[in-house]
């Protein structure tokens, strides 16, 4: 994976080149972006990562009362396991769902 | 050393099964037309609607306010990102003209408007009627201009429907009826009123909000107001739920009401009150009846009364300017909550209803249900109530003890134990001998307590209640005098 991502940057460097007022990016500059690359990989490794809502509220620092909403708006149980994304996205509609349903 | 702090456990004995305290205070959060900044401060219900307008939050403020002792209402006014809704318009009559309807509704209304002499654009005229309370009769404005409909924050634009020969735009007897739902808000915008509420750091007995809720916020309404306990401050929340819709007959509502796997929900909420019954009622200062939750008169009536005395309390009287317990068509026939069935279900689910009596005329209130089991000690608001100024009392009474010194004893023990025990008996000889609030309570501090080594010192409150007489059972029977002799 890190590798097509490492050529497919390439592949933009080279595109840049053909530009006439693009500058060529440093290798510095690069080696930044594979650091990206590298966090953005392990992001998104997390958000696929399945874990307890508990642990969920717990690593994003979820206040009780407000977990204890989540839970009965999504009628989750203890134990429940879903990823980063889908938490994160169960908890933005549940604050922003209207009081009384 | 640790930082000062008093950790205060309050125990639930399960007996039905087997100073600082503001008494005549209360938050509240809701929607209205005006949104002052902050937390305002109403003690009059002269100043409500000049402070906050109109609204669903002003109703109830009006219904708390509308008895005889005032409250003081700290008062939180949200905005609302989610608008009221606005019915289709149904319409009798001949007339080949209509109107559409602009603007946001500030409440839920049921409106009517009525031609009383016919004709066209600035020719007709009618009456507008909002919740049975009649507007100013007014001339059908012509075209682009619209008719405000009173504090409604809504605007009739008319269009004459473009009457053919023989026909005419608006007909005397003609009829146009909608309605509207009030203006609500996000879980977000509510949870962040409430934050701002108890980091204001009034002293309330309980916070209010004025909107529909339901399980969903039930549960997270009790999480919130517990997690304030942390801060040693006690009070509970009161908010209320949907009544009937027209789909579904009384018998549906309350199953789904009462069954924990549909709209009762899981929650045991002991700090949370839920009133489920909309009554006429009689606006305080309007004079205009419709029909209301009866939240606001709850709130009102509660504050009103003792903290230890039941809102169901009979010798309290009728509950003042509640007209009638709405009825539900059903069948073709009008029809309200059964007092056997419906309201017992209700109650036992932990809701808080209102009811009459076979004994005497008028509304009163079944009970003061909090959202749990009825075997709990704090199944009823009463016992809820004594026991967060017990702790709000305690509590301030030992601040004075963070850090101070005490001499030790040649056995190890505290010597001024006597002291100590007198000073925390005094806020409860008060509850008990100057408000009669307590049957008693004892404040005991273990004479074995090592302060040397644990800097803590444990104590215990015992505090027994007053007894309510929720039933009456009797036996009246004739006797002759002249065989007994």
């Amino acid at each position: 994976m890190a590798r097509k991502n490492n050529e497919e940057l390439n592949d933009q460097v080279e595109i840049s080149e053909t530009g006439v007022n693009i500058e060529q990016p440093k290798k510095e500059d690069i080696s930044v972006s594979q650091e990206n690359i590298e966090k953005m990989q392990e992001s998104s490794k997390e958000q696929e990562e399945s874990k307890t809502i508990e642990v969920w509220k717990k690593e994003l620092k979820i206040k009780d009362w407000i977990f204890v909403g989540l839970c009965t708006f999504m009628n989750w149980a203890s134990g429940k396991s879903v990823t980063k994304k889908e938490f994160e996205e169960h908890l933005n509609c549940f604050l922003n769902a209207k009081i009384g349903g | 050393m640790g930082l000062s702090k008093n950790t205060i456990t309050v125990k639930d004995g399960a007996l039905g099964s087997g100073g600082g305290y503001a008494s005549n205070a209360f938050a509240i959060i809701g929607i209205s037309e005006k949104i002052p900044s902050g937390i305002i401060t109403i003690s009059s219900i002269s100043e409500i609607e000049d402070m906050i307008g109109e609204g669903q939050l002003r109703d109830f403020l009006v219904d708390a306010f509308s008895f005889k002792t005032p409250p003081v209402a700290y008062v939180k006014v949200i905005a609302g990102s989610v608008i009221g809704t606005k019915s289709a318009i149904t319409k009798t009559g001949t007339g080949k003209g209509t109107f559409t309807i602009a603007g946001d509704p500030r409440n839920q209304y049921k409106i009517k408007i009525t031609i009383i002499s016919a004709g066209g654009l600035n020719v007709a005229t009618f009456q507008a009627e909002v919740d049975g309370r009649l507007l100013p009769k007014a001339t059908v404005p012509a075209l682009g201009t619209g008719y405000t409909l009173g504090n409604t924050g809504l605007t009739l634009n008319f269009d004459d429907g473009n009457p053919q020969i023989g026909e005419t735009a608006f007909v005397s007897g003609d009829t146009f009826e909608f309605t509207t739902t009030a203006p609500s808000a996000t879980n977000e915008e509510l949870l962040n009123a409430i934050d701002e509420v108890f980091e204001a750091k009034k002293s309330f007995r309980l916070l209010c909000v004025a909107l529909e809720t339901d399980k969903v916020f039930w549960s997270v309404f009790q999480s919130r107001i517990e997690a304030e306990t942390d801060k040693n401050f006690f009070c509970r929340g009161l908010t209320f739920g949907r009544d009937i819709n027209e789909s579904e007959t009384r018998d549906q509502y309350i199953t789904k009401m009462t069954t924990p796997e549909q709209e009762r929900g899981m929650v045991e909420g002991k700090r949370i009150q839920v009133v489920l019954s909309v009554c006429s009622i009689v606006d305080a200062i309007n004079g205009n009846t419709d029909y209301r939750t009866v939240m606001g008169k709850y709130l009102g009536f509660l504050m009103q009364n003792k903290i230890y005395e039941s809102p169901a309390k009979t010798l309290l009287g009728a509950v003042g300017g509640i007209e009638a317990i709405k009825k539900y068509l059903e069948s073709g026939e009008e029809k309200s909550f059964s007092l056997d069935g419906h309201i017992k279900a209700l109650d036992k689910a932990g809701f808080v209803t209102v009811r009459t009596y076979h004994e005497k005329a008028g509304i009163y209130f079944t009970s003061g249900r909090t959202l749990c089991d009825e075997g709990s000690d704090f199944g009823e608001i009463m016992n809820c109530f004594v026991m967060d100024k017990a702790c709000t009392v305690v509590a301030k009474r030992l601040f004075n003890f963070f850090n101070k010194d005490e001499d030790i004893g040649s056995d190890g023990t505290i010597l001024g134990l006597s002291y100590i025990k007198a000073y925390g008996q005094q806020p409860l000889d008060d509850m008990k001998y100057i408000n009669n609030e307590i049957s008693s309570g004892t404040f005991i501090v273990p004479k074995e307590q090592d302060l040397l080594k644990t800097k803590n010192l444990n104590y215990f409150v015992e505090i027994v209640p007053k007894g309510y007489i929720v039933t009456l059972t009797g036996t009246i029977n004739f006797v002759n005098p002249y065989v007994n002799k």
